[in-house]
């Protein structure tokens, strides 16, 4: 009798162990998973685990429809070829009068300016006339480039107490470089707000993490794609927070008479930039300042020097065009949240 | 029938249905999580899963006559597109973590691999 009791627990176990998931994976495997198609590029946001567990599924879904709205509205803002956004509205009317703008636009303007002048211009907010010009994927005539340069330049917009103005009607914002990782920020935001522990956040690449994952050290791990192999991943890193933002030449580009232009404008010569790195990659705690940071190295190398460098805090990993040449990363200031790289 | 051939025969049942339901558990698990499932969508909404091993034949999948995805050896790829820069083309074919994205025909597929150690791709 006493070994039917034994076999009896055991079944027993065996019924709980499987109902409770004790063979399944850990809760924190996706909660909610959110797919979409915003801001020009792929969206995926992945809610793992909420502070509080009670109906934890269900509050995370409706965080999924709120980051959803969320990135609607930030698109209905920024996009630069829609007639009826914001920054719409003050590309066409910013130079003949101050306009007031919204929290966001003033937010991002700020952003802009701030990443404009700390990279002396490589990274720049008043490009969008240029990058007009450059859309219809094949060459501008050189005039016309050389007639725009003289109102290309974050100088020629004036921000001062919540409204925008230009300084010739030919300025326009543009906030392709930047508007990205701001929207991984506030994604970022409204997930923590809402009581989130463990959450992953991809839009179009710029990525952001937040908590901890379920490995035993709790790090995320990000790999950079090679930009010599699409398939493949350069390098992996292992981190326990920040934004990751990379910026090269193999994403977007348009091919004429052999020749590869892709999207990053140099501001000085009106035309895509020419540079050392197949691509450059940024991991902060500021999703706005990692991508329009990423931007300004891939035109211009290392554009700041050190002392401004390690105020912010951040490592920056490079992948040369050279084939033979190795990857290369710097850590400046407090990154903590960079665990390793490699 | 006595008192303990009921208890075992009792026991001997719930033992089978106990042994089941585990089973189908872990095989439901199985597929779940263990092995590649390749994820279609196009602008955001989920088309396709399909499970990369279970594929022993080359299968096309024609994307709303846009791009054709084609699935061989345990890999995905997009085999043929409308877009110009053809860039989701030349990435060849997938079965890891790296993500095919085609941007101009907003395509996107994920391959769902639980032993993958990635969580994400930045580029």
């Amino acid at each position: 009798m006493k070994l039917l009791q034994v076999f009896t627990l055991i079944i027993c176990i065996l019924f709980w162990s499987n109902g409770c998931g004790l063979f399944s994976k850990p809760p924190e495997d996706t909660t909610v998973t959110y797919h979409g198609f915003v801001m020009g590029t792929h969206v995926n946001v992945s809610i793992y685990q909420m502070s509080d567990s009670q109906d934890s599924v269900a509050a995370a879904n409706q965080l999924i429809r709120e980051a959803e709205m969320k990135l609607y509205e930030i698109e209905s803002i920024f996009d630069y070829d829609d007639p009826d956004s914001e920054l719409s509205r003050i590309n066409t009317t910013a130079y003949s009068e101050p306009v007031e703008v919204s929290e966001y636009m003033s937010e991002l303007i700020e952003e802009g300016l701030r990443m404009s002048r700390l990279t002396n211009g490589a990274f720049d907010i008043s490009l969008g006339s240029l990058i007009e010009l450059w859309q219809y994927e094949q060459i501008p005539a050189r005039s016309d480039i050389d007639s725009l340069l003289p109102y290309i330049g974050y100088e020629n917009i004036t921000f001062e107490g919540g409204r925008v103005s230009f300084s010739n009607e030919r300025v326009k914002m543009h906030f392709g470089g930047i508007a990205k990782g701001f929207a991984v920020d506030k994604l970022k935001e409204l997930l923590v707000s809402g009581g989130v522990n463990s959450a992953f956040i991809d839009i179009g690449g710029e990525i952001g993490v937040i908590g901890q994952t379920h490995r035993e050290n709790g790090t995320w791990r990000v790999g950079i794609r090679n930009p010599h192999n699409l398939s493949e991943n350069s390098v992996v890193i292992e981190v326990s927070g920040g934004t990751f933002a990379t910026s090269g030449d193999y994403e977007r580009f348009f091919i004429q008479d052999g020749e590869k232009y892709h999207h990053i404008l140099n501001r000085l010569t009106g035309e895509p930039a020419v540079s050392d790195y197949a691509s450059v990659t940024i991991i902060s705690g500021n999703g706005a300042f990692s991508d329009a940071l990423s931007t300004a190295i891939f035109i211009s190398g290392d554009v700041m020097n050190d002392d401004t460098w390690n105020k912010e805090g951040f490592c920056v990993v490079y992948i040369f065009k050279e084939l033979d040449k190795e990857i290369e990363s710097r850590h400046f200031g407090d990154c903590d949240f960079c665990v390793s790289i490699g | 029938m006595t008192k303990k051939s009921k208890a075992v025969i009792s026991a001997i049942v719930i033992f089978a249905l106990a042994s089941a339901s585990l089973i189908a558990h872990l095989w439901i698990i199985g597929i779940r999580f263990d092995e590649p499932v390749a994820l279609i969508y196009r602008n955001g909404e989920l088309l396709y899963e399909i499970e990369l091993l279970q594929v022993s034949e080359p299968i096309s999948y024609n994307i709303e006559n846009v791009s054709k995805v084609e699935i061989r050896d345990g890999k995905i790829g997009i085999s043929q597109a409308n877009c110009r820069d053809q860039i989701c083309v030349n990435m060849g074919f997938v079965n890891g973590v790296v993500p095919i994205i085609c941007l101009p025909e907003r395509i996107e597929i994920r391959v769902r691999n639980n032993d993958s150690d990635i969580d994400g791709v930045t580029y």
